[in-house]
């Protein structure tokens, strides 16, 4: 009897244990769908996968801790880094903010577990941003080639914490392993540009990220960003001719008359410094 | 009753002769002092990743101790054949069953609360703030957790093999720890079954109140702490008493 309850409870385990490595595996594989090449190569499906899985479970505790240690609603995303600081309509609709049901007042089990774990969804405050700051220096130390830790981490630490020098080294440190990674040469772009001010080397990572931004996979928007980054960087160095280059693969990419009338401006700025280097 | 003491105060001293105690204490101190020094991108003052790694490896390591200890301590006797000998003094089974959850749950409290004081110690050094409220709440909360645990480990002790005792205990721990919460969505979708399977599972998750001492969230209301202790006391004595029930049918 004793060997026949060994023997089930140990093939329960291990079933267990596989449905939930699978489970957390495609949910994982779904967030973070990473490069073709990497998901077909069958060795690393095997073991290179658990270390990104620990790596995203690491990277998720930063999104944890930025709403007080609550998870997010689920559907609902923070897709605007500068909506960030104010807290969002969807947080106050999460089932702590809810009306009990009459079920869960007649229930004390319920009523525990929600008086336990249930607690309002809440920015972390200005001052306490910080916090998350470790989560995403432990993910990459698992997943160096985890691409999304080092361009959300170096936002932070650039944009939000105010440590420029910090966040250019964290995120160069992840072009060592991701020579490839179209988004953290953006990232360092946008750190150059808006917390350095130093708008030559902002100009030279877009570069670098629009060149590698050719993959079909890269949204309009993303390219958007850096274009109009990289226009206006070569706009303040004063390099017109750059930044009309850039600013009509804008107009071709996303038609808007604001830009077309840009590029007219521009154009006769250089018409007029060329009239002027003539005379 | 003083018999029933005597049995337990035998494997109390257990603790202090285990190696693998101060091995944990001691792996649990160096990580300790690796978290506290870590400064990440020059940042000190953060301290809530501390406290997050910090009390996970606490309550590990004390599951750790915990649950193998208990599991043995009736195989061990029955396997030696000890178990005779304590059957033969004017002592009831009940008796025996007390004793060494009594032995095995000191070891459990023991363990936990050197790492925890450990803990409590690095923490309030990298905060600078002793919020002892909600201290006092997580380590009532451990304990209740242990209590259960150690109940439940021994009376599967009496019915299984040790290896069976150790993976179903951590089994139930782990899926229960994570997953309890979630349960009474797909269990209350059954009427009347669903709900006593829910009832009847140990409920791990309620003792976790670990994110209100990393967050900050405030203190539980005091009817919660009275309702985890009562819950645990309720759950390890039904616990003892099934494993009565199965010492009663074995061994005989």
């Amino acid at each position: 009897m004793k060997r026949i309850i060994g023997s089930v409870s140990a093939a329960v385990f291990v079933f267990a244990v596989l449905m939930l490595a699978l489970k957390i595996d495609v949910f994982f594989y779904l967030e973070n769908a990473r490069s073709y090449a990497r998901q077909s190569d069958v060795l690393y499906n095997i073991f290179g996968q658990l270390r990104n899985d620990i790596a995203a479970i690491l990277y998720l505790k930063s999104d944890e801790y930025f709403h007080g240690g609550t998870e997010h609603p689920h559907g609902e995303e923070h897709t605007i880094a500068d909506e960030l600081s104010g807290e969002h309509k969807h947080h106050e609709d999460v089932p702590s903010q809810r009306q009990r049901g009459k079920e869960e007042d007649a229930d004390i089990f319920l009523r525990l577990d929600r008086a336990i774990h249930a607690h309002r969804v809440q920015h972390l405050a200005p001052d306490q941003s910080a916090e998350i700051v470790p989560w995403f220096s432990l993910a990459v130390l698992v997943d160096p080639e985890y691409v999304q830790a080092y361009v959300v981490g170096g936002y932070w630490l650039g944009m939000r914490l105010n440590r420029p020098d910090e966040a250019l080294l964290f995120l160069k440190k992840g072009l060592k392993s991701n020579p490839q990674a179209w988004q953290i040469y953006s990232q360092i772009g946008d750190i150059y540009f808006l917390a350095k001010k130093d708008y030559r080397k902002a100009a030279a990572y877009l570069e670098r990220a629009y060149l590698a931004m050719d993959a079909p996979d890269v949204n309009k928007i993303d390219k958007k960003h850096v274009l109009i980054f990289l226009a206006t960087a070569w706009e303040r160095l004063e390099d017109y001719r750059k930044s009309v280059y850039y600013y009509e693969k804008l107009e071709a990419l996303v038609p808007d008359p604001d830009v077309a009338k840009k590029i007219a401006g521009l154009n006769a700025q250089i018409k007029g410094i060329s009239v002027y280097g003539q005379e | 009753m003083k018999a029933v003491f005597l049995i337990a105060a035998n494997l109390m001293r257990e603790i202090f002769r285990k190696k693998d105690f101060y091995v944990l204490l001691l792996l649990l101190l160096l990580l300790l002092v690796y978290l506290l020094n870590a400064a990440f991108f020059g940042i000190r003052d953060v301290f809530r990743y501390m406290k997050e790694i910090g009390l996970g490896l606490v309550f590990l390591f004390s599951l750790l101790i915990s649950v193998p200890f208990a599991a043995k301590v009736m195989i061990d006797e029955a396997a030696s054949k000890t178990i005779y000998a304590l059957l033969a003094k004017p002592l009831s089974r009940f008796q025996v069953i007390i004793g060494k959850f009594l032995g095995s749950l000191f070891v459990a409290w023991c363990s936990f609360s050197f790492f925890f004081f450990l803990f409590v110690l690095a923490s309030v050094y990298k905060q600078g703030v002793f919020t002892g409220i909600l201290y006092f709440q997580v380590y009532v909360a451990g304990l209740c957790l242990l209590l259960v645990l150690t109940a439940m480990t021994l009376c599967l002790s009496v019915y299984c093999t040790f290896s069976t005792t150790i993976t179903l205990a951590y089994m139930i721990y782990f899926l229960m720890s994570w997953f309890g919460g979630g349960l009474h969505e797909s269990l209350y979708k059954i009427p009347l079954l669903g709900q006593a399977v829910y009832y009847a599972l140990p409920h791990f998750e309620f003792f976790d109140l670990r994110h209100r001492l990393i967050h900050l969230w405030e203190p539980v209301p005091a009817w919660v702490m009275l309702a985890l202790v009562a819950y645990a006391c309720l759950y390890s004595g039904a616990m003892l008493l099934c494993a009565r029930y199965g010492f009663n049918k074995r061994w005989l």
